[in-house]
């Protein structure tokens, strides 16, 4: 179990199964009063030996990258999430099946949602509770008992399986719900925001000859000299805001061509503004060649680089690393870098439109990159690092076998 | 001196526009609408024409098309609040120099239309 982290931003609200449809799984599966009388007998048993199933549970999570991954506050929260897993099983093994214990289910499963946990890790977690707490029986029942508790655990585990895999679900249609909506309201911001690009351009030249003025009277004046620049500056920012804004809401076509991804990745690299102390390492061999709309493709790769380059604003090590390999499917590239990382709680949201951690940040960068990337019919996703910081692997599909060698610029 | 068409249907811009070409080193007409430029173009010579996509009645494309058919090949640059991709290609397949979006930076219109046109042509 993984748990404590805030409570969820989400805007929807989900308390958890109702309970007619809980009390028909109960009765799917058979769990009657008779096994939840099994249960109390059982945690009666080897309560002083629960704690052996949980260690065991958390040295699964630490030997496995992947899963490991979502545990980012070290041994103190392992302590915190033991603590949790144990009154867990507490409930799972004393406790009242009724809202208050769904209600309690389904935030353990926002948890889960939220910090991006993969369902095949919740399964095969449960795989490892579930083994833990059939050997406990095995070896502290008598033989005639420990089969009939064995099979009141079993059916207990699965009650919770439904539980978690319900949480998902209504996690999975929310979000189809927030796509819905932004597509609506996308629709609207895109009007507003051609409409404003007409009066953008009035400031916009307004501002060069206001500039230009200056420069030919010779009119120095620290006041002028200061905010002419800052207007002009934010007025790119609105501009830029409003282009990521409509490249959102609109499907561009796809232009795509073979090219060599190195030239590219270099290109949005002097294009991304950094910080001198930045170490920048690339490995991507100048021969590989890559499948997908050039400019498309570059504004994704820009995202991942500005983002990394923000990051380390106040990290100690200043690294981004690039990294790209070829395979006869595809090509994979990775972004890293060295500052504080995607925060668990916010991984899941990363990628949705408008969610932003940064004061500047206008949520549209990652929210059209995935877009971007799955309109290549490809992968884009925050994956574990070895070493601290953020990093995001994109795989993009190779050329159909027909189109190979076809090149472009 | 090389002389320009400015057709923008928003006033306030054409008026930023033909100051900025006009400090520039260029001379320039003003109109704020397709069929406004087409009877100047009949009019008068022009160098190159700085035209938006979006126009009331005429588009940028119509007048491009207009012109090409009538045999007039004055290069022409088009400007857009939307970055419609079709809108673009069809322009640039009717031989549009260029297609800037919104709000664009002034000193690259500058760059690109001096560099453009051939101070030899110019029409005096």
């Amino acid at each position: 179990m993984v748990s404590g982290a805030s409570p969820s931003r989400r805007a929807h609200v989900f308390l958890g199964m109702d309970a007619p449809r809980f009390q028909s799984l109960q009765d799917y599966v058979e769990f009657t009063p008779a096994c939840a009388e099994r249960l109390r007998e059982l945690h009666a048993a080897v309560e002083p030996e629960l704690p052996l199933v949980i260690d065991d549970f958390y040295a699964a999570i630490s030997r496995d990258p992947g899963a490991r991954a979502v545990i980012t506050g070290g041994k103190a929260q392992v302590e915190r999430l033991k603590a949790t897993l144990n009154q867990w099983l507490v409930s799972l093994l004393l406790g009242a099946r009724d809202e208050a214990y769904v209600a309690a289910r389904s935030r353990i499963g926002q948890v889960h949602v939220r910090i991006n946990l993969s369902q095949e890790y919740m399964l095969t977690a449960m795989s490892r509770l579930r083994v833990g707490l059939l050997r406990l029986a095995a070896q502290r029942l008598p033989p005639q008992d420990a089969a009939i508790t064995a099979e009141a655990v079993n059916r207990a585990l699965d009650l919770e399986l439904a539980l978690m895999l319900d949480t998902y679900r209504a996690d999975s249609a929310a979000r189809v719900d927030a796509s819905a909506r932004l597509a609506a309201v996308g629709q609207v911001a895109a009007s507003i925001g051609h409409e404003l690009r007409n009066p953008l351009g009035v400031v916009e030249s307004s501002l060069y000859l206001t500039a230009q003025r200056l420069t030919k009277l010779d009119l120095h004046d620290p006041v002028l000299d200061k905010h002419l620049p800052r207007a002009q500056e934010q007025l790119r920012v609105c501009a830029n805001t409003i282009a990521s804004l409509l490249d959102m809401v609109r499907d561009a076509p796809l232009a795509r061509g073979q090219f060599a991804l190195a030239p590219l990745v270099e290109e949005c690299l002097a294009r991304t503004p950094r910080g001198g102390d930045v170490t920048v390492n690339v490995d991507i061999d100048t021969a590989l060649q890559i499948y997908a709309d050039r400019s498309q493709l570059g504004a994704v790769i820009s995202n991942l680089t500005r983002n990394a380059f923000e990051a380390l604003a106040n990290a100690p090590v200043k690294q981004v690393t690039l990294v790209a390999i070829g395979t006869a499917s595809g090509v994979e590239l990775t972004v890293q870098d060295s500052g504080p990382g995607v925060d668990a709680a916010h991984r899941s949201q990363i990628f949705d439109a408008l969610f932003t951690t940064r004061a500047k940040g206008t949520g549209l960068g990652l929210a059209l990159s995935k877009k971007i990337v799955e309109r290549h019919g490809g992968e884009i996703g925050l994956v574990p690092n070895p070493m601290q910081g953020a990093r995001f692997r994109i795989w993009l599909p190779a050329a159909p076998t027909s189109l190979r060698g076809v090149s472009q610029r | 001196m090389l002389h320009l068409l400015v057709v923008e249907d928003s006033v306030e811009l054409a008026d930023n526009l033909a100051e900025i070409l006009e400090g520039a080193g260029f001379s320039t007409g003003v109109v704020h609408s397709g069929e406004q430029a087409l009877a100047a173009v009949f009019d008068e010579h022009f160098d190159a024409i700085v035209s938006d996509l979006r126009l009331p009645h005429m588009s940028g494309v119509e007048l491009l098309q207009k012109l090409r058919a009538a045999g007039q090949s004055t290069p022409l640059v088009l400007m857009s609040a939307f970055a419609d991709e079709r809108a673009q290609a069809a322009a640039r397949g009717l031989g549009a120099v260029a297609v800037l979006v919104k709000p664009f930076d002034c000193a690259a219109l500058v760059t690109l239309l001096s560099s453009l046109l051939d101070p030899t042509r110019a029409s005096g």
